[in-house]
């Protein structure tokens, strides 16, 4: 089975530079739909973490996280996007979006719009660098915790995970980050190396 | 199947109207160009009604900058975007599809929100595929009215068994006390008989002494010097035994064991006091000889601590269980003694006020921190070191004073001292007491 445990260095820049292409046009989609500035930070890129089956999640990743989104992709790529949230969710993004009313329903909606728009955004231009076409769940809350402990350690993450890409989403004029944990099952690793293979083929 | 041509674009449509969803295509504008019979039989529209309007003209209900943004958002980045019957259970104003059974009025719905394209790959609309979740709805909010109801009333049970064990927890302490009580009451009795007789022994012999006394001064006194020439081993044992001396501490003897047999029957006697064993009924009791005979049987335990101040008021006898009114004035003192330093002082007073009595027991000990003051009550609560207090001792007074429809309170100064002050009335109300007599007679 092709993992992404053991890639070259060649291979590991490959995918590096796919992400890093995916996530400018992710970015470039979201400030067109936001009309605001948009920051994708550059992914960063853990081959398999597992601790026992879990995922280890990373130091710098153990802030006070509150709230944690989830939303599946499926097809030949498969995985879900984790988006981390703090206390206050997305409220900063309530505007932008068309929200007018905040109630916990709404913030929530408001949250599961963000998991939404970001995970397709972010998905949808790794697909089309490797060429195939994904399809989505709809999201849902996965950890809502009223005390500020870490949300993710919460998390039992089983599948044998290949992959997981971790992303900063930031929108500056509205003092608005978030996380993403992109994990892509060990399965279905396979058409991402095959793609990068096929792209230092080419060079 | 597989062969696209064999499908009329007429099939397509016709399972399109007829699937049992909603679905409707609108373009860029809202503008509707596609509705199926699902949302005509919901809305009681037509299909002529409602294409060709905008969105917000064919539904009203929706929110219009939102739901622009939302169709907005699927044109420019070509994804889908949801809706959930949980955050937004009625996105579209249908009744519920279950009028008869169900409990709410409202179809609860589902959307999804998906890019549409052309024959040539360019975005045409954007569709929305809506599905009816009330059954779901309906059966997880029963279920999450069902959890709240077992999370209450699970609550109310972990307030129950709290409660349970705070009950044993001062049974067992008072049963611990009554057998304490019990064990000194017999313990007094028994040491009563032997010294009762060892008294009137004493003084009888004490009588006898002096009467031989008495007799040897005689013989002395009729002895003359020729007798005691006759007879001079009586002077050696005279010397020997080192008569004056003995006689003079014979005398010494007697007055110490009195002294000492008369402090076991006062420690007796308050011993049956403080234990009342006839007490477990209610009768009319004395405090101040309650608070004597409790400060007796401490006193060993307090007398190099504190100085004890007495400062009775004029009261009348009360109607209560004595052994354990002794019992709150047992751990109160106790308490008050563990609180002094040097110079340690416990003031207890009493007099009347409210039509009753009150006694209070003031020590100008450490005090009481502000924070844990409205704890001291609870039971098992303690800041005495592990294995020096139980934590019962206030709560069991606590509740013994509430018994006697009494109240106990406390003011307390860090670094001042403490001041507990028990509130007693005067007679108990009938029923109350009659039952609470049966109850502890039982």
């Amino acid at each position: 089975m092709e993992t992404l445990a053991a890639l070259t260095e060649d291979q590991r820049d490959a995918l590096q530079e796919l992400m890093n292409i995916a996530m400018g046009q992710a970015a470039e989609r979201l400030a067109l739909l936001t009309n605001t500035m948009v920051t994708l930070s550059v992914p960063f890129i853990h081959p398999l973490i597992r601790e026992q089956n879990k995922l280890s999640i990373p130091e710098h990743l153990r802030r006070r996280f509150m709230i944690v989104t989830r939303q599946s992709f499926l097809g030949e790529l498969r995985g879900e996007v984790f988006v981390c949230f703090g206390s206050m969710g997305a409220d900063k993004l309530a505007e932008l979006l068309g929200y007018n009313d905040d109630g916990p329903a709404q913030q929530e909606e408001l949250m599961l719009d963000v998991t939404n728009i970001l995970s397709g955004a972010c998905i949808s231009g790794l697909a089309r660098q490797v060429a195939i076409q994904v399809s989505y769940d709809a999201p849902s809350i996965l950890v809502h915790r009223e005390e500020p402990t870490n949300a993710l350690d919460e998390l039992n993450l089983n599948e044998h995970l290949a992959m997981v890409l971790e992303i900063r989403f930031e929108v500056q004029a509205h003092q608005f980050s978030c996380d993403l944990l992109i994990c892509i099952t060990e399965r279905t690793a396979g058409v991402v190396i095959r793609a990068i293979d096929r792209l230092l083929y080419e060079l | 199947m597989t062969d696209n041509k064999a499908i009329s674009r007429e099939t397509l449509e016709s399972m399109l109207k007829a699937i049992n969803m909603g679905v409707l295509l609108v373009d860029q504008d809202c503008k509707v160009l596609f509705s199926n019979h699902f949302m005509s039989i919901n809305s009681g529209r037509s299909a002529q009604e409602l294409v060709g309007r905008t969105l917000f003209e064919a539904f009203p209900e929706l929110p219009e900058l939102w739901t622009r943004q939302k169709i907005n958002s699927v044109f420019t980045l070509q994804n889908f975007a949801f809706t959930s019957w949980q955050q937004r259970p009625h996105l579209f104003n249908f009744e519920s599809t279950r009028p008869i059974s169900g409990m709410v009025r409202h179809m609860y719905q589902n959307c999804t929100f998906f890019p549409v394209q052309d024959a040539d790959g360019g975005s045409l609309g954007v569709g929305l595929a809506i599905s009816d979740t009330t059954d779901t709805a309906a059966r997880q909010l029963e279920l999450t009215h069902l959890n709240e109801l077992l999370e209450e009333e699970k609550s109310a049970q972990a307030l129950l068994i709290a409660r349970l064990e705070d009950a044993q927890a001062q049974l067992l302490q008072s049963e611990k006390m009554a057998a304490i009580g019990q064990l000194a009451a017999g313990v007094a009795h028994e040491i009563n008989n032997p010294i009762g007789f060892v008294c009137s022994n004493v003084n009888s012999l004490r009588r006898y002494l002096v009467d031989i006394f008495a007799l040897l001064d005689a013989y002395e006194q009729a002895s003359d010097e020729t007798h005691a020439h006759a007879h001079p081993e009586l002077a050696a044992m005279r010397d020997k035994a080192d008569y004056n001396f003995m006689r003079q501490d014979i005398d010494e003897l007697l007055t110490e064991s009195v002294d000492g047999l008369d402090r076991v029957t006062r420690i007796v006697k308050d011993l049956r006091e403080f234990s009342h064993v006839d007490s477990y009924e209610w009768q009319l009791a004395d405090l101040h000889k309650g608070l004597d005979s409790t400060l007796n049987v401490i006193w060993n335990e307090i007398k190099f601590k504190a100085q004890v101040i007495k400062d009775y008021g004029d009261i009348e006898p009360i109607e209560c269980m004595g052994s354990q009114i002794n019992q709150v004035f047992l751990n109160l003192l106790i308490n008050a003694s563990h609180a002094v330093g040097a110079d340690g002082e416990i003031i207890i007073s009493s007099g009347r006020e409210d039509g009753g009595v009150f006694v209070e027991i003031t020590d100008n000990g450490h005090g009481i921190p502000l924070e844990i003051q409205n704890r001291i009550f609870e039971p098992f609560f303690t800041t005495k070191p592990v294995g020096m207090g139980s934590g019962l001792g206030l709560s069991l007074s606590y509740s013994i004073i509430v018994k006697h429809h009494g109240r106990l309170t406390v003011r307390s100064e860090p670094g001042r001292g403490s001041c507990f002050r028990a509130w007693l009335p005067l007679r108990q109300p009938l029923v109350q007491a009659h039952l609470a007599s049966a109850v502890e007679g039982s």
